[in-house]
């Protein structure tokens, strides 16, 4: 073997990415000249150093949000197209005469980056103020209304430096904040509210009393009245509006014959509210009585920030969601009939226009190309990022990109209209209707009302049989006591808090009951491609001439393909003295000249029908395609002079640590299973090197196939969470009970996904199932526990043996001690997630070492 | 003790004065961004914020 890819792989300059072994030709070791992993970084780093902002290397070192490295699309550093009339309207005018407008930006993932946005103000001309959110990549920017270019020339600067912008939709974002900020209020102001009832309510337990000290007292009673009915009726308004609509849907339902949902906890919740505070205003009205609203007004603060948590936790990952689901441009480029090309928003396009997509831009609509060739990503309908030629009388769907070439596209369906617009209406009703699974809590909830209740009727009697005031005050004390404030917010926010940590870790849950379907997971459904491999072909088997194969190694160095890099990547750079290519036909494959050696080297097919003639070596060498093919490999014909040399079979190798977590997997009781829509050989492989039964393995498979088989399982009872990352999946994550998408694969599969995962990788989906058995231990815990003290709680109270005094201390000392508990219970941090992310990203070089010759090895 | 009919009001007039305080700083967004401001601080104060 003459040369071989370094063992340490070279790090971008920009972004510290690996450098794919192709582009390092030509290089010393120990070169100090800055090297780059693709054009985007080294763009990005030659604008950074010409402005002078070299300082961003300084700040990029410090990684935040999950950790990603700087990754630059090509195509984002194109200035988005969007008219400057457009942002203009958009903006809002500030008090100053100023325009503001809020943006989402694309690819921030460091200190480096907020560094460097921020210095906007002082590099472009007319903005004042430039101010970035870095969790949310949300950028606004304040510009000189009287300044016309403002808004384009800082996108062209965004772009710049591959930082993709574009308009955020201001009035879902308003919902968004608007909500967040009144429920941010409620929290706060109740706080106050019992903190100072909770003063005044001092007083009371330290010995004022009506005959003390009537005057004072009395007062002091109203104040806590006051103060309790705005914490009441302004921060517990939700709760009590959920209870009373929770119960006339119940009645409703039960007066309709049809079986009745359980009643959520906050219908007991509402109820020891709702009592605790009439029987205090009663007291207060008439002067005799126990006053308990200092535990009313406790109970609702935390309660609400319970909510608050849980709230804050779940937008999150809703909001990444849809952030990676802003594909379409925001303007379309409309050519009319005398050939002008005018600039439209995306809603004014209609059937039958004539639209023009330029090269690197995304097709806003659907249609049929007219005119012009390109080659098209179709990524975000299938997650395959392989380049396909079109040309005209090909068909183009909004969300595709044309990578290469400029085309007119006859638009037949705009907006709502396309296939895409159908997809994402689709998931949004499915997701919308999908009944939860109703939390435990809630269950308790229904049974709970009843048993307290019935507990309180009874000793009220027992009790008022000879005292009418005991027996009310007895019934009171347990239903106060009761609240089931632990109950209220020991799942929740054990949920929040497990959410929230795995988003933490690159995991992304949509909905909190999400976790409790993974914890009940029986089965486990992989689909091949994305998950258990490396995404990435390597040369896997191989037949014939060595030297040919090097020789055709050296001609594929001048290809970046993915197929001619892992050809390169096995046979290393040839060192050939004069290579000269003749043809490079994508798809096909490439032909030239290597040292005066005619060479070929692609598919079979095109090889054999390029040859002069096709000699006696040919029958064994078919015989190595087929059975290279049958394996399910990717067949790589090489021809030297005209005559068939060799057959390389190419393959996507499966990820080290697959077997290992595959068997933790099964050790968990979950039963790993695999739906591909691959070729029976290639599932084959996978299958016997991770040990799976053969039923448990199935290939070939529509995606309809797909889905009923999710079906199936799911009719019998089994608990179904498939992972998956193509739109091939989408209808089966749907209908599994837990879909789990992976981020960098389709769109689609990401929107109809309960969990989304940043970061690629088993250990992600094995951390997903054990940390959600353990949230599951926790919330059955805390529910005990929450029982427990109800238990203990009514049976005193009961005995009537609760004074206001022993409620205001027991009930937050409750919910303090849950707090704890919850909060300290460690939950999606067993894998050292850090490491599992490190490795995702920098690829296994051991392992590529071991691999490089081709040898065969398949894992 | 009658005192205590004009620090009680007093002490939540100031407890008022701090919820409209509260109220103001989510209105203005103040709790949404709770990451940049921690990476703001490392920036040299000269060159992060021209103009």
């Amino acid at each position: 073997m003459t040369e071989k890819s370094p063992n340490k792989p070279t790090a971008c300059t920009h972004c510290g990415e690996p450098v794919p072994a192709a582009l390092l030709r030509g290089r010393e070791v120990g070169d100090e000249q800055p090297v780059f992993c693709c054009v985007g970084c080294e763009a990005v780093y030659h604008a950074l150093h010409e402005s002078g902002f070299d300082d961003f290397y300084r700040f990029s070192a410090i990684p935040v949000g999950n950790g990603r490295g700087l990754e630059v699309k090509p195509s984002s550093m194109k200035a988005l197209t969007i008219p400057a009339q457009m942002l203009r309207d958009e903006a809002t005018l500030c008090e100053d005469g100023s325009l503001e407008l809020m943006l989402g930006v694309d690819g921030i993932h460091c200190a480096g980056c907020v560094w460097l946005i921020e210095q906007m103000p002082g590099a472009v001309e007319g903005v004042q103020a430039a101010s970035l959110d870095m969790g949310r990549g949300r950028l606004t920017v304040r510009w000189d209304a009287a300044s016309e270019d403002a808004p384009t020339e800082f996108l062209a600067w965004l772009a710049r430096f591959g930082y993709e912008a574009h308009p955020l939709d201001g009035s879902k974002i308003e919902g968004y904040e608007g909500s967040d900020r009144a429920m941010l209020r409620r929290v706060g102001v109740t706080w106050a509210l019992a903190g100072n009832v909770m003063l005044l309510s001092a007083a009371h337990y330290a010995g004022l009393t009506v005959e003390s000290a009537p005057m004072m007292a009395t007062a002091s009673r109203w104040l806590m009245l006051i103060l309790t009915t705005i914490a009441l009726f302004y921060g517990a308004d939700v709760l009590l509006e959920r209870a009373i609509l929770a119960v006339i849907t119940s009645i409703r339902a039960r007066i309709a014959g049809a079986k009745a949902a359980p009643l959520s906890v906050d219908v007991p919740l509402s109820l020891g509210l709702l009592i605790g505070w009439a029987a205090s205003a009663h007291a207060t009205f008439t002067g005799v009585g126990d006053i308990w609203l200092d535990s009313v007004a406790m109970l609702i603060a935390a309660v609400l920030s319970a909510r608050w948590v849980q709230v804050r936790a779940g937008r999150a990952a809703r909001q990444r969601a849809e952030q990676l689901l802003a594909l379409l441009p925001q303007v379309a480029r409309r050519i009319l009939t005398d050939g002008q090309i005018e600039e439209v928003r995306l809603d004014e396009l209609a059937p039958g226009e004539l639209v023009e997509v330029r090269a690197g831009e995304v097709c806003p609509a659907d249609g049929v190309i007219e005119f012009g060739d390109a080659a098209l990503q179709r990524g975000v309908m299938t997650g395959e990022s392989r380049l396909e030629p079109a040309s005209a009388g090909d068909r183009i769907e909004a969300g595709v990109l044309a990578a290469d070439g400029s085309i007119h596209v006859r638009v037949s369906a705009a907006g709502d209209a396309t296939r895409l617009g159908e997809l994402m209406a689709w998931i949004d009703e499915r997701g919308a209707t999908r009944a939860g699974i109703i939390q435990q809590a809630d269950r308790l909830g229904g049974w709970f009302v009843l048993a307290v209740l019935s507990v309180a009727a009874l000793a009220g009697m027992f009790w008022g049989a000879s005292d009418l005031a005991m027996g009310a005050s007895v019934a009171i004390a347990i239903l106060v006591v009761s609240c089931p404030c632990a109950l209220g917010m020991a799942t929740p926010l054990a949920l929040a808090l497990a959410t929230g940590r795995a988003a933490s870790r690159g995991i992304f849950i949509k909905h909190d009951d999400t976790l409790e379907a993974c914890a009940n997971a029986d089965v486990v459904i992989f689909d091949k491609t994305g998950t258990l491999t490396r995404g990435t072909p390597r040369v896997s088997v191989r037949y014939g001439d060595e030297e040919a194969m090097r020789l055709a190694s050296a001609l594929e160095a001048r290809s970046t393909h993915p197929i001619a890099a892992a050809i390169v990547d096995t046979f290393g750079k040839h060192h050939a003295r004069h290579v000269e290519v003749r043809e490079d036909r994508p798809g096909r494959g490439m032909r030239g000249v290597v040292d005066g050696h005619d060479v070929i080297v692609g598919r079979p097919e095109w090889v054999e029908a390029t040859l002069a003639d096709v000699t006696a070596h040919s029958a064994s060498f078919h015989e190595a395609c087929d059975a290279f093919k049958r394996r399910g490999a990717t067949v790589v014909a090489i021809a030297i002079d005209g005559v068939f040399k060799a057959v390389l079979g190419l393959e996507d190798a499966l990820r080290p640590e697959a077997p290992e977590v595959i068997a933790r997997i099964r050790a968990m009781g979950v039963r790993p299973m695999i739906l591909s829509g691959d070729h029976m050989g290639a599932v084959e492989v996978v299958r016997e090197s991770l040990g799976m039964a053969v039923e448990d393995v199935r290939a070939s498979l529509t995606p309809e196939e797909k889905l009923s088989i999710v079906e199936q399982l799911c009719d019998d009872g089994l608990n179904v969470v498939m992972v998956g990352d193509g739109v091939n999946d989408a209808a089966a994550l749907q209908r599994a009970h837990v879909g789990v998408a992976v981020a960098g694969g389709s769109h689609l599969a990401l929107a109809a996904a309960d969990v989304f995962m940043t970061r690629g990788g088993l250990e992600s989906v094995e951390l997903l199932l054990e940390g959600s058995r353990d949230v599951m231990t926790l919330v059955r815990r805390n529910i005990l526990y929450a029982l427990g003290y109800n238990v203990i709680g009514v049976t005193v109270a009961a005995m009537g043996l609760v004074t206001p005094l022993v409620a205001a201390i027991a009930m937050p000392t409750s919910s303090v001690l849950l707090l704890l508990m919850t909060w300290l219970h460690p939950t999606f941090t067993e894998v050292d997630a850090s490491a599992a992310a490190q490795r995702d990203i920098t690829p296994d070089i051991d392992a590529e070492a071991k691999l490089g010759h081709g040898e065969e090895v398949l894992l | 003790m009658s005192v205590l009919f004009i620090l009680v009001p007093l002490a939540l007039i100031l407890a008022t004065v701090a919820v409209i305080g509260f109220i103001w700083a989510v209105g203005r967004g103040e709790f949404e961004d709770l990451e940049t401001p921690a990476v703001r601080v490392i920036f040299d104060d000269d060159g992060s914020r021209r103009g």
